[in-house]
């Protein structure tokens, strides 16, 4: 489950940390444009909340190598927009891991 | 059964920069029985922005959210409290409940919640769903966004047992303030709660068990709806739709009612009763304080705040002392601090920051006023009328006054000021002392010793008639302030040797205190020291 967005250097508190939590690092691209991921899903009838968190990442997918990078490190940083900094992967090789529940499709969008 | 408690910190240097981070982290930590504490607090300006939902933890571990006391809000809408600390917030621009409680035994307190989204569907401040006990004390929770669909302040919503809305402030939601919508609701109280400018400011639906007691509903466009509990009572609305056998209604003076409608200040302006015609139950087996920590007292006023005499805050603390023993009254921020005692003890209040400090000791004890780190004390003053010591001390005043009556001493200090006043009747020593100053006044017409000291001064106003018994010692009033010749407002008798002599103001005279002399100003002795 996606838990929060923050922006770029946000304080972090001590126990936010792997493997309690995963950071996916995006650097430049403003906190509101990804908390589309935080979104919960309605029920289209009564527009009640009928799922906490309409997006999930499919974690048990993921290449082997995001995954040894977050076991290390605690966070990947992906290169997306402009971003001209280091970066372990790029926004189009992890997107397609990011499932929308409601529809059942990956992420093809940019950020 | 154990108690876990995280700090939870916007700013950082916490165990959870949010509180949707603390509930996704500690969700699974704990055992059936164990209490799990997030210790909200706001060390900077940065808020909480996520939307949170507490669901999902492990059964029967009991998730609190509980705004540690320094971040907490002062019982209105405001970015910081008084003492300057930044109140911990809740503020929401997402679509969707801001807190959504699905998890039994859920409590929240002392939050500031607010809702600043444009797009609203379904959209609550506090949700709560298909759970049992939980409880919602303390918290004020208003919209400032501009979505208009089915947005309400806490929204009941499905299958919820034992539900207490207490001492809390919902305002300004389009839909309703607090909404009670699922037919299975059961045994929803809502106490002490003020509703204000909502669409509806309590709907029940219509589901009876609702109880509704103690609750304020003003400036909505219909304050109550679907009908109340038989046990709702106590209520008070702008319309004509409070339930309870005992109720208010058409009550619209509402700048009247509270000290700033507009700006989220709802504390009441005066007693129910005296607003309303109208007190409230005493529900002191439930919850015994109101929202700003004010312990509730009979009459109980109606809505989330107990008026306190004098307005907002702690403003009055009075004591008062019979008997043989002390009485003590400490306040740190306050209008007003009186202290009396009528008994033989001791009497003593103590202000840090004030405007007025009284005390009066009419018994033979000794009282004490003191008013320190004042950064503007207006007035002190204090008063004795048996036979023991008063003192009065202040650092940073405009005027100082003390009086004596009885046969003790008095004394009156001051750093800095304007006015030193202070007189003795009775036939002891009087002293008044000021380092900085405009002017001091003071007067003996007791048989004792009076004293003036003054370091930089402008005038001496006032007489001396002073009784001596064979010397002239008691006229040493001058010398303490002469750093040479000086010029005497009023007369000064003195009895030397059984002869009375007199320098009036018009007497031109040199003061000689190495020879112990008082000369004329030609140089004739005018008296001498035996």
């Amino acid at each position: 489950m996606i838990v929060e967005v923050r922006e770029d250097n946000a304080p972090r508190g001590t126990l936010e940390k792997w493997p309690a939590f995963a950071w996916i690092m995006v650097p430049g691209i403003p906190a509101d444009t990804v908390r589309k991921y935080m979104q919960p899903e309605l029920s289209a009838l009564t527009g009640e909340v009928t799922r906490r968190r309409r997006w999930r990442i499919r974690w048990a997918d993921l290449p082997l190598a995001v995954r040894n990078k977050l076991q290390a490190t605690g966070q990947i940083v992906i290169k997306a927009g402009d971003y001209t900094g280091a970066y372990d992967f790029t926004w189009s090789q992890v997107k397609v891991y990011f499932r929308d529940l409601q529809t059942g499709l990956d992420e093809a969008g940019e950020l | 059964m154990a108690t876990y408690t995280k700090t939870v910190d916007p700013n950082g240097g916490s165990d959870y920069a949010s509180l949707s981070a603390w509930e996704a982290g500690e969700q699974a930590l704990y055992s059936s029985g164990d209490i799990a504490i997030a210790d909200c607090k706001r060390t900077g300006a940065t808020k909480d922005t996520t939307i949170v939902t507490v669901a999902g933890w492990t059964a029967g571990v009991i998730p609190k959210i509980i705004v540690n006391a320094a971040h907490r809000h002062e019982g209105k809408w405001a970015d910081q409290r008084g003492d300057g600390n930044y109140i911990y917030v809740l503020s929401v621009g997402a679509s969707g409940t801001a807190l959504q409680l699905g998890n039994a035994g859920n409590e929240v307190f002392g939050l500031l919640l607010e809702k600043v989204s444009t797009a609203g569907y379904n959209s609550a401040g506090i949700g709560v769903s298909a759970v049992a006990n939980t409880r919602i004390s303390g918290c004020i929770v208003r919209n400032a966004g501009s979505g208009s669909t089915e947005v309400k302040g806490i929204a009941g919503e499905t299958v919820n047992t034992d539900t207490i809305v207490e001492n809390s402030i919902f305002y300004n939601w389009p839909t309703a303030g607090i909404k009670v919508q699922a037919a299975s609701d059961s045994n929803f109280k809502i106490y002490n709660c003020t509703v204000y400018g909502c669409g509806i400011g309590v709907h029940t639906y219509g589901y009876q068990d609702t109880d509704i007691k103690n609750t304020l509903a003003l400036n909505c466009t219909t304050c109550f709806a679907g009908g109340a509990g038989p046990v709702s009572n106590y209520n008070v609305s702008s319309d004509a739709t409070a339930p309870g056998a005992n109720k208010a209604t058409n009550k619209t003076a509402y700048t009247d009612y509270f000290v700033d409608p507009a700006n989220g200040d709802f504390h009441l302006k005066n007693t129910s009763l005296a607003l309303f015609g109208l007190s409230g139950a005493d529900l002191s087996a439930t919850f015994t304080t109101d929202i700003d920590g004010v312990t509730r007292s009979a009459p109980w006023d109606i809505g989330a705040d107990q008026y306190v005499a004098a307005g907002g805050g702690e403003i009055l603390l009075a004591g008062s002392l019979t008997g043989s023993a002390s009485v003590s009254a400490a306040l740190t921020t306050a209008i007003t601090l009186a202290g009396s005692n009528t008994g033989t003890g001791s009497a003593t209040a103590a202000l840090t920051t004030a405007i007025h400090l009284a005390a009066t000791n009419a018994g033979y004890g000794s009282i004490a006023g003191e008013l320190a780190g004042t950064v503007a004390g207006i007035l002190l003053s204090g008063t004795i009328s048996g036979t023991s010591a008063a003192t009065a001390a202040l650092t940073t005043a405009i005027t100082l006054a003390g009086a004596n009556a009885g046969a003790g001493a008095t004394s009156a200090q001051l750093s800095t000021a304007i006015i030193l006043a202070g007189a003795a009747n009775g036939d002891s020593d009087c002293q008044a002392a000021l380092t900085t100053s405009i002017a001091l006044a003071g007067q003996i017409v007791g048989t004792g010793s009076a004293q003036s000291l003054l370091t930089v001064v402008i005038g001496i106003l006032g007489s001396m008639s002073v009784k001596v018994a064979g010397a002239h010692k008691n006229v040493d009033a001058a010398y303490v302030f002469a750093d040479g010749a000086f010029r005497l407002v009023g007369d000064v008798w003195g009895n030397v040797l059984g002869e009375w002599v007199h320098i009036s103001p018009t007497t031109p005279f040199l003061l000689r205190e190495d020879l112990g002399y008082l000369l004329r100003e030609d140089g004739t002795r005018f008296m001498r020291e035996v």
